[in-house]
C-alpha cells in the first residue's frame, strides 16, 4: 500500500513538472512536511545523487524512492519518472502547435519555480549553517548558470571543500 | 529519405547519449541530434525539432519523452518502450546503488564533512534552477503568476492542486503578452 501511495506522489510530482527541479516542491510537501516518510537531509541527498549521476535529472526521485521504501521503492521512482514520457505519444497524435496549451505550461512553470523558492526556504536552514556554506551555496548557482561546467563536477568539489573547511 | 536502424544499434546510441550523458538535458538533446540527424541519418532535423518540442510540451523529464518519441517514430510502440527502457533504468540503477552506499557512510566524520559542502552546493543549485526557469518567461503577466504562486505555496496549499489550478487559468486566459 506504502509503494502505491509512493508511486502515486511521485507520479503527482512529475506530471507537474517541466522543467528541472519543478517536480521538488511536491515531493517535499507529501513526503517531509505531510507524511514525514523522509527528512530533508536524505531529499537534499536525493538531490545530490541526482545531480551527480550521469542520464535524465529526473533520476532524482529514484533515490526519494530508495530513501522510503529501499529497492523496491527505488523500483517505484524509477516507474514514476518513466511513465510521464509516454505521454508525449499522445501529444504526437493530437496538438503539435496549441498556444493556449503553451500558457498553461508558462502558468505551471511559473508556479513550479515559486514552489521551488519556498522549498529551498524550507531546505536551506538545515544545510546553509555557516558563512563557508553560503559561499559554497552562491559559486555552486554562480558556476551553474555562467558555465558549462558539469553539475556533478560541482557537486563533487563542493563535497571537497566540506571536508577541507571542517 | 531516413534509413531505419535496428534495435541493437539504436540502443547502444541512446545508452551513450540518454542513459550515461552528465550535463543535463541540453546536452543530452545536442548530442542525439548530432549522431541521429548529421551522423547516422536515422531522422531528419525537422522530425527531431518536432520531437524535442513535444517533448518540452511533455511532463516529467524531457528527455525521457524525447527518446520514447524518437523510439516510437522508428519502431511504433514497441520501439518507444525499448527507448524509454533502454534510456532509464541504467541511471536509475546506478541512482538507488549511490543512495543505497550514501545511507551506509552518512554518519561517518569525513562523510558528514563532505555531504555538508554538497548539501550546501544543491542549495545553490536549486536557487539557479529556478533563476533559469522564470528568466525566459519574465513579464508583468509572469510576475503576478509567479508571486500568486509563492504566496501559496507559503500559504501551505497544495503544489499539485495549485498547478494544475494554475494550468487550467493559463489555459483559458490568455494574457496580453500571449496573445
Amino acid at each position: 500500500m506504502q509503494l502505491l501511495a509512493l508511486y502515486w506522489v511521485l507520479l503527482q510530482s512529475m506530471l507537474t513538472s517541466f522543467t528541472g527541479l519543478s517536480s521538488l516542491p511536491v515531493i517535499r510537501h507529501e513526503l517531509v512536511e505531510t507524511r514525514h516518510w523522509i527528512d530533508d537531509r536524505e531529499l537534499n541527498a536525493a538531490v545530490m545523487i541526482g545531480r551527480s549521476t550521469p542520464g535524465p535529472l529526473g533520476v532524482y526521485v529514484v533515490c526519494v524512492g530508495y530513501f522510503v521504501a529501499g529497492y523496491p521503492g527505488a523500483a517505484v521512482g524509477m516507474l514514476a519518472m518513466a511513465t510521464p514520457a509516454l505521454l508525449i505519444l499522445l501529444l504526437l497524435r493530437v496538438l503539435p502547435e496549441d498556444p493556449r496549451l503553451k500558457n498553461a505550461i508558462r502558468y505551471i512553470v511559473l508556479a513550479g519555480s515559486a514552489y521551488s523558492l519556498a522549498a529551498l526556504a524550507g531546505m536551506a536552514p538545515t544545510a546553509l549553517t555557516s558563512w563557508w556554506a553560503w559561499g559554497i551555496g552562491f559559486v555552486s548557482a554562480t558556476l551553474l548558470l555562467r558555465t558549462r561546467l558539469a553539475t556533478g563536477w560541482i557537486v563533487l568539489g563542493a563535497g571537497l571543500l566540506g571536508v577541507m573547511l571542517k | 529519405m531516413p534509413k531505419r536502424p535496428g534495435f541493437e544499434p539504436l540502443c547502444r546510441l541512446l545508452l551513450k547519449h540518454a542513459a550515461f550523458t552528465v550535463g543535463g538535458g541540453s546536452v543530452t538533446m545536442i548530442a542525439l541530434e548530432r549522431d541521429l540527424v548529421e551522423q547516422h541519418h536515422w531522422l531528419e532535423r525537422d522530425q527531431f525539432r518536432t520531437l524535442y518540442g513535444l517533448a518540452r510540451l511533455t511532463p516529467g523529464t524531457s528527455i525521457l519523452a524525447l527518446v520514447t518519441g524518437i523510439g516510437w517514430q522508428l519502431h511504433a510502440s514497441t520501439g518507444a518502450i525499448v527507448a524509454l527502457a533502454v534510456s532509464t533504468i541504467p541511471g536509475s540503477v546506478l541512482a538507488a546503488l549511490l543512495a543505497a552506499a550514501y545511507q551506509q557512510v552518512y554518519e561517518q566524520p569525513l562523510a558528514r564533512a563532505f555531504l555538508s559542502g554538497t548539501a550546501a552546493a544543491v542549495c545553490g543549485l536549486i536557487a539557479a534552477s529556478v533563476w533559469r526557469m522564470v528568466a525566459p518567461y519574465w513579464s508583468l503577466s509572469s510576475a503576478i503568476v509567479f508571486l500568486a504562486a509563492l504566496a501559496l505555496a507559503l500559504a501551505g496549499l497544495s503544489p499539485f492542486v495549485a498547478f494544475i489550478g494554475l494550468g487550467v487559468l493559463g489555459y483559458f486566459w490568455r494574457d496580453r503578452c500571449n496573445s
